[in-house]
C-alpha cells in the first residue's frame, strides 16, 4: 500500500513538490505547471498519491509532484506520513505551497512545518479571484517576510500568475538551501529541543536539520521517528 | 531505543510544565502565531459581502432547509438522468440497429464463413447495440452530473449532511468521503479508504463501499437495465436495497468495531458557479478511462461468449449453474452468463445479457420484473479491478474476507427471498 518511495533523480533534473491543505487547487496547479491530464477536483481529497508530471523551463527538465492534500505533517493520516516520508528520503529542490487565499488559517501552521526543513519554497496565494470578491485584501510582501518565503498571488485553474510563480520558483531553485525558518517558542520548549539535539549529537549524516528532527522527535511523530532510528541504526549504545 | 526513552522523559517534563500534553501546546503556539500573523497581513471588509452563491452556500449546507434541498436536487438530478437517459437510449438504440448491427452482420460472416462466424456476428451486435444504448449514455449522463455537483461545491456539502445522518447509526465519520468518491468508481473509493487512519474502520468502510457504494457500472444496471425491463419504481427500489444495505452494514459494523468516533474533518469548499471547461474536461478524462478499459473487455466477453456457445460449452455451462439460478435464485438459467461477466465488470452483465437471452427484446420473455430486480442486485459483487485495489490496499486475507462475505450477502439474501416467494 506505500508507494513506491524512490524518485530516480537524474543529475540535471530539478524535483519540485507541490504541497498544501485540501481542496486548494494543487492539482490544478499541476494541471497549470505541466499539462498532465489529472482530475480537478471541488472535492477534498481528491489527491491520494503522489502525482508526478514534467515541465520543460529553458531547455531543463523539471519533474514535478502533486501531493495529496494536508493540514500538517504530524503523520496522523496516510497521506500525512506519506508527504513527510516523501520530503525525508526524496528532498525536494523547491517546495510550491499553494495556499487558499479564502481561507489562509488553515494554511499556515503546514508553512510553519515546512520552514523548518530549509527547503526553498515559494507560496502559492491561489484563488486570489475569489478572496477578492469576498472583499479580502492581503498584504502579500508583509505576509512573505513573515512567513520566510516569497509569495505569489494565482489562479490556477485561469493561469493567472502563472509566469510570475515559475519566474520566482526558478531564482529559489537556484539556491541550495535557506536558512530554517522558526517560529519563537517558550524558553522551556527552545531549552528541550536543545537538550534533544545534544543527545541526537553529531551523528546524524542527514541533510534534515537537526532542529526540526528535535521538535518532531518532541512532538512526537512516526515518520521522524522511523528515520532517526534507522539513522541510528543499532550503533548507538548509551 | 535509548533516545526515545530520554525524549520522553523530556515530554513528561514538559507536559508538567504547560499543565497539557507537549504536542497539544507547540499546536497552540502555532495556531496563535498563525493567527497573530493573519491579523498583521489580512484586512476583512467591516461589512461582510452576501452575494447570491455566497447564500446559496449557507442554506445548503446547514439549517432547517439543507435536507429538503438535498431530496430536492436528488430527486430532480435523478428525473433529468432518466428522462434524458431514456431519450439518449432510444437514439442509440436506432443507430445501433441501423448501421452496426447490418455492418457486422455482413462483415463478420463474409470474413468467417462458418457457423461460428454467424454465432460471433450475432454476439458481437447484440453486445455492441447493449454497449452503445444502455450502457454510454447513462455514464456519460453520470459523470457530467457527478462533475456538475463537485465542481460547483455541493458534493461536499453532501457530504457533511450525510455525514451528521450517519454518525447517529455510528458510522465512522469519515467513510463518507470513499463513498462518496466511490460512487463514480469503487477503486477509487477503496483507494480514498486512505484517509482513514484506522486499520479496521478502513476495512469496515471498503467492505461496505464495495457491498453497497453503486459505481458508474453498476448505476448502468440500475437505470439503464432495471429501468428500461422493469420501470422506474423498480429502479428507485434497486437504489432504495443498496441505501439500506449501507445503513444496515453501518450499523453492524460499528456495533461489532465499537470505538472513538471521530468526527469528519472536511473543507467545504465555497458554493461557485460551475466551470463549463472543468467539467468538460473532467467529462472527458472520466469518459476516455471508461472506455478505454470497458470497450476492449466488451469485445473480449462477446468474442469469448460467441465461442463458448459454438462449441457447445455455453450450454455445459448453464446447466452446472442451473441449480443455483433456477432452484435457490429463481432465475432463468441463463442468467447465470451475464452474472459471471458482471464478475469482470458490472457494466458486461448489461451488454452481454442480451447476447446470451437472444436479443434485447428476448429479456422481455423470459425475465419478470422482480427477477430483473434480483439481477440488479446480484451484480453487486465487486469488479476485478475493485479486488485487485482490495488486494494491494489490504492484503490478500482482507481481500477475500470482503470478496466473499459480498457473495455470500447478496446471493444468500436473493435466495431466502425467493425461497419465501416461493411459499407464499
Amino acid at each position: 500500500m506505500r508507494q513506491e518511495l524512490t524518485i530516480k533523480k537524474k543529475e540535471e533534473n530539478k524535483v519540485i513538490y507541490l504541497m498544501g491543505s485540501p481542496n486548494t487547487g494543487k492539482s490544478a496547479m499541476f494541471h497549470l505547471l505541466t499539462g498532465g491530464k489529472v482530475v480537478i477536483s471541488n472535492f477534498p481529497g481528491t489527491t491520494v498519491k503522489f502525482q508526478d508530471g514534467g515541465m520543460k523551463l529553458g531547455g531543463r527538465r523539471i519533474k514535478v509532484y502533486d501531493a495529496p492534500g494536508i493540514y500538517s505533517l504530524a503523520g496522523i493520516s496516510e497521506e500525512e506520513r506519506l508527504t513527510l516520508r516523501m520530503i525525508l528520503e526524496n528532498k525536494p529542490d523547491l517546495i510550491i505551497h499553494v495556499m487558499d487565499s479564502t481561507r489562509l488559517e488553515k494554511c499556515l501552521r503546514l508553512q510553519f512545518q515546512i520552514a523548518n526543513f530549509g527547503i526553498p519554497t515559494v507560496i502559492a496565494l491561489n484563488i486570489i479571484d475569489e478572496a477578492e470578491r469576498m472583499g479580502l485584501k492581503i498584504d502579500v510582501k508583509k505576509l512573505g517576510e513573515k512567513l520566510g518565503a516569497p509569495v505569489i498571488p494565482t489562479v490556477a485553474v485561469t493561469g493567472k500568475g502563472k509566469k510570475e510563480l515559475i519566474e520566482t520558483a526558478l531564482r529559489e531553485m537556484s539556491k541550495k538551501d535557506i536558512e530554517p525558518n522558526h517560529i519563537h517558542m517558550e524558553k522551556g520548549i527552545e531549552l528541550a529541543v536543545e537538550k534533544i539535539i545534544n543527545l541526537l549529537g553529531s551523528k546524524p549524516r542527514t541533510w534534515i536539520p537537526l532542529r526540526a528532527l528535535a521538535l518532531w522527535l518532541l512532538i512526537g511523530n512516526e515518520v521522524i521517528e522511523e528515520t532517526v532510528g534507522s539513522m541510528f541504526g543499532k550503533e548507538i549504545k548509551y | 531505543m535509548k533516545l526515545f526513552e530520554d525524549v520522553e522523559k523530556i515530554r513528561e517534563e514538559l507536559g508538567l510544565l504547560f499543565h497539557e500534553p507537549i504536542d497539544l501546546h507547540i499546536e497552540k503556539i502555532q495556531i496563535q502565531e498563525s493567527e497573530k500573523i493573519l491579523s498583521e497581513v489580512v484586512s476583512r471588509p467591516k461589512e461582510r459581502k452576501k452575494d447570491f452563491l455566497y447564500s446559496v452556500s449557507d442554506i445548503t449546507a446547514h439549517g432547517r432547509f439543507s435536507i429538503p434541498i438535498l431530496i430536492a436536487t436528488m430527486l430532480a438530478f435523478m428525473l433529468f438522468f432518466i428522462r434524458t437517459g431514456a431519450f439518449l437510449e432510444e437514439k442509440m438504440f436506432s443507430l445501433g440497429t441501423t448501421y452496426i448491427s447490418p455492418l457486422i452482420n455482413s462483415v463478420v460472416p463474409a470474413l468467417i464463413p462458418t457457423e461460428l462466424g454467424e454465432t460471433l456476428a450475432f454476439a458481437l451486435s447484440h453486445a455492441l447495440v447493449a454497449f452503445l444504448a444502455i450502457v454510454v449514455p447513462y455514464v456519460l449522463l453520470f459523470f457530467i452530473l457527478l462533475a456538475i455537483l463537485e465542481d460547483t461545491g455541493y458534493l461536499a456539502r453532501i457530504a457533511v449532511l450525510l455525514d451528521g445522518f450517519l454518525s447517529k447509526i455510528g458510522l465512522y465519520g469519515k467513510s463518507i468521503v470513499p463513498f462518496i468518491v466511490g460512487c463514480g468508481c469503487n477503486v477509487t473509493g477503496v483507494l480514498g479508504s486512505r484517509i482513514i487512519e484506522a486499520k479496521r474502520e478502513r476495512e469496515l468502510t471498503a467492505a461496505i463501499l464495495c457491498m453497497a457504494i453503486p459505481c458508474c457500472g453498476r448505476i448502468v444496471v440500475i437505470s439503464g437495465f432495471v429501468n428500461h425491463f422493469a420501470g422506474p419504481l423498480w429502479m428507485m427500489g434497486t437504489f432504495a436495497v443498496s441505501a439500506v444495505m449501507v445503513l444496515v452494514l453501518a450499523i453492524i459494523g460499528s456495533r461489532l468495531l465499537p470505538g472513538e468516533r471521530i468526527g469528519l474533518v472536511i473543507e467545504v469548499p465555497p458554493f461557485r458557479l460551475p466551470r463549463i471547461r472543468n467539467i468538460l474536461l473532467k467529462v472527458y478524462i472520466n469518459l476516455t478511462e471508461f472506455m478505454k478499459i470497458a470497450f476492449p473487455v466488451l469485445l473480449i466477453a462477446a468474442i469469448t461468449l460467441a465461442v463458448l456457445r459454438s462449441y457447445g460449452v455455453l450450454n455445459v455451462l448453464v446447466d452446472i449453474f442451473s441449480p443455483l439460478m433456477v432452484g435457490w435464485l429463481g432465475l432463468p438459467a441463463i442468467t447465470v452468463v451475464p452474472l459471471l461477466y458482471a464478475l469482470f465488470r458490472r457494466e458486461e452483465g448489461v451488454a452481454m445479457f442480451p447476447v446470451a437471452a437472444g436479443g434485447l427484446a428476448a429479456i422481455e420473455s423470459i425475465l419478470k420484473p422482480h427477477q430483473v430486480f434480483f439481477f440488479a442486485l446480484l451484480t453487486s459483487i465487486p469488479c476485478i479491478t475493485t479486488v485487485v485495489a482490495l488486494k494491494k490496499e489490504f492484503g490478500l486475507k482482507t481481500c477475500a474476507k470482503i470478496y466473499f462475505l459480498t457473495f455470500f450477502v447478496w446471493y444468500f439474501m436473493v435466495g431466502v427471498v425467493t425461497q419465501i416467494m416461493r411459499l407464499i
